[in-house]
């Protein structure tokens, strides 16, 4: 029981009277003329750093801002020392520039050439010495197509070699040559070999000159260029 | 009192910038008397009132209506009398030292008022305890609901009731004594 409870209803009544008359003699306060003016006056000029936010998108991205490069840096300086990680210190120089494998290997060999003039000036190689250096280095450059784009198959199977190159045939001629290729033997042509191509050669038809096509081009250095061994591989012999 | 009557703050934060100066209008005065009443100056008091008022300005857009704006606005206005208090606000002038140590008995002024009710009755208030008038401005002459009243105060609706009796009591002996003069 409360003491509202307690009260009998006169004293409520006389109660709630005095309350009345507590609010008769405090009628509302007048207020000054400009008092609403006043209020939206101070409301401009108050300016808070909170309401500013509040009201515009703008401040708040910027004090975002503000706040992430005020603090970012400590923030991740600390981190780094946190994880222990002293910074590595980069490498100031040039790294020599490799070439990639793959363009290494497709390099070509340069075969070793030696042009026919005489390596002194007190040698005189003569016209035949000339043309045998001549040949050797048509025959080098023959080995070094070889090893570049030798067909490996070509090489076996061939035909045995002549007794007398007097007596060879077109086929082993071919098949010496090759075999010279394959070993990479670059010595010196035997006149009787040379011979025996002149001769088939100059009489041959195109099976035979297409199976000394080699041995045509080492030893008189015409035609358009070092034969291809590839094109070899399946020419047709004198034979066939 | 306005309830029943529209929201004018939310009506404000839909856009009705005349619902501002309405709601100024039927609470700037009983705020300023709020103000006189817990014992500002008269100055004093319309800057707190108006602050009041800056400090609905400055909320209205998050300000969520729940048909208690008379309450709302009591409440600011009680924390600003509060904050005004702790930062050494000496308009105060009279009552603020508790009941035992108020001088019940009529200075000059008041005896030569005597015989008007309503100066009897707004001398007997301003004699009494701080927390006391403090309820009867919000229970009595606010009109708040006993309920908003607990909220403001943080004390449950019954024992509001029970306190809002007790206070008229007390102003009722207070006013009593008044009457009687410095027989004492």
């Amino acid at each position: 029981m409360n003491r509202e409870e307690a009260l009998d209803p006169r004293e409520r009544e006389e109660l709630d009277r005095l309350a009345a008359e507590l609010r008769a003699a405090h009628p509302p306060e007048p207020l000054s003329a400009d008092f609403v003016d006043r209020v939206h006056e101070r409301a401009q000029r108050r300016w808070s750093l909170r309401g500013a936010m509040h009201r515009n998108p703008l401040m708040r991205v910027a004090a975002a801002l503000l706040l992430v490069s005020v603090v970012g840096a400590p923030v991740a300086a600390l981190i780094q020392v946190w994880q222990g990680g002293g910074a590595s210190r980069p490498l100031i120089g040039l790294d020599e520039p490799l070439l990639p494998e793959v363009e290494q290997s497709e390099r070509e060999p340069m075969p070793d050439v030696v042009p026919p003039v005489p390596a002194w000036d007190d040698e005189d190689l003569g016209p035949e010495g000339a043309r045998a250096l001549e040949r050797t280095n048509r025959l080098r450059l023959a080995v070094a197509s070889w090893e570049t784009a030798g067909d490996a198959p070509a090489a076996t199977g061939l035909p045995a070699a002549p007794r007398r190159w007097s007596e060879a045939t077109p086929e082993q001629l071919w098949g010496a040559f090759v075999r010279r290729l394959a070993a990479g033997d670059t010595g010196r042509v035997p006149e009787p070999l040379a011979a025996r191509v002149r001769a088939l050669w100059q009489d041959g038809d195109a099976p035979t000159r297409n199976a000394l096509a080699g041995w045509h081009w080492v030893l008189t250095g015409t035609d358009s260029g070092a034969p291809q061994p590839r094109a070899w591989s399946g020419a047709p012999y004198a034979g066939d | 009192m306005m309830q029943g009557k529209p929201d004018l703050l939310a009506r404000y934060a839909a856009g009705d910038a005349g619902a501002f100066d309405q709601l100024v209008a039927d609470m700037g005065p009983r705020l300023k008397g709020f103000f006189l009443r817990q014992g500002a100056q008269a100055a004093t008091a319309e800057d707190l009132a108006q602050n009041v008022f800056i400090r609905v300005l400055q909320s209205a857009e998050r300000y969520r209506p729940s048909g208690q704006l008379e309450a709302y606005l009591l409440r600011i206005a009680r924390n600003l009398w509060i904050d005004h208090r702790r930062r050494g606000g000496k308009e105060f002038h009279g009552g603020e030292d508790g009941p035992e140590d108020a001088d019940p008995r009529p200075g000059p002024v008041l005896v030569a008022e005597r015989h008007d009710r309503a100066a009897q009755l707004r001398a007997a208030l301003a004699s009494l305890d701080a927390d006391t008038r403090e309820l009867l401005e919000l229970a009595v002459l606010q009109q708040l609901p006993y309920k908003e009243v607990g909220v403001i105060l943080d004390v449950p609706v019954g024992t509001v009731k029970s306190r809002v009796y007790y206070a008229l009591r007390k102003l009722r002996t207070r006013v009593r004594t008044l009457d009687e003069g410095p027989e004492s």
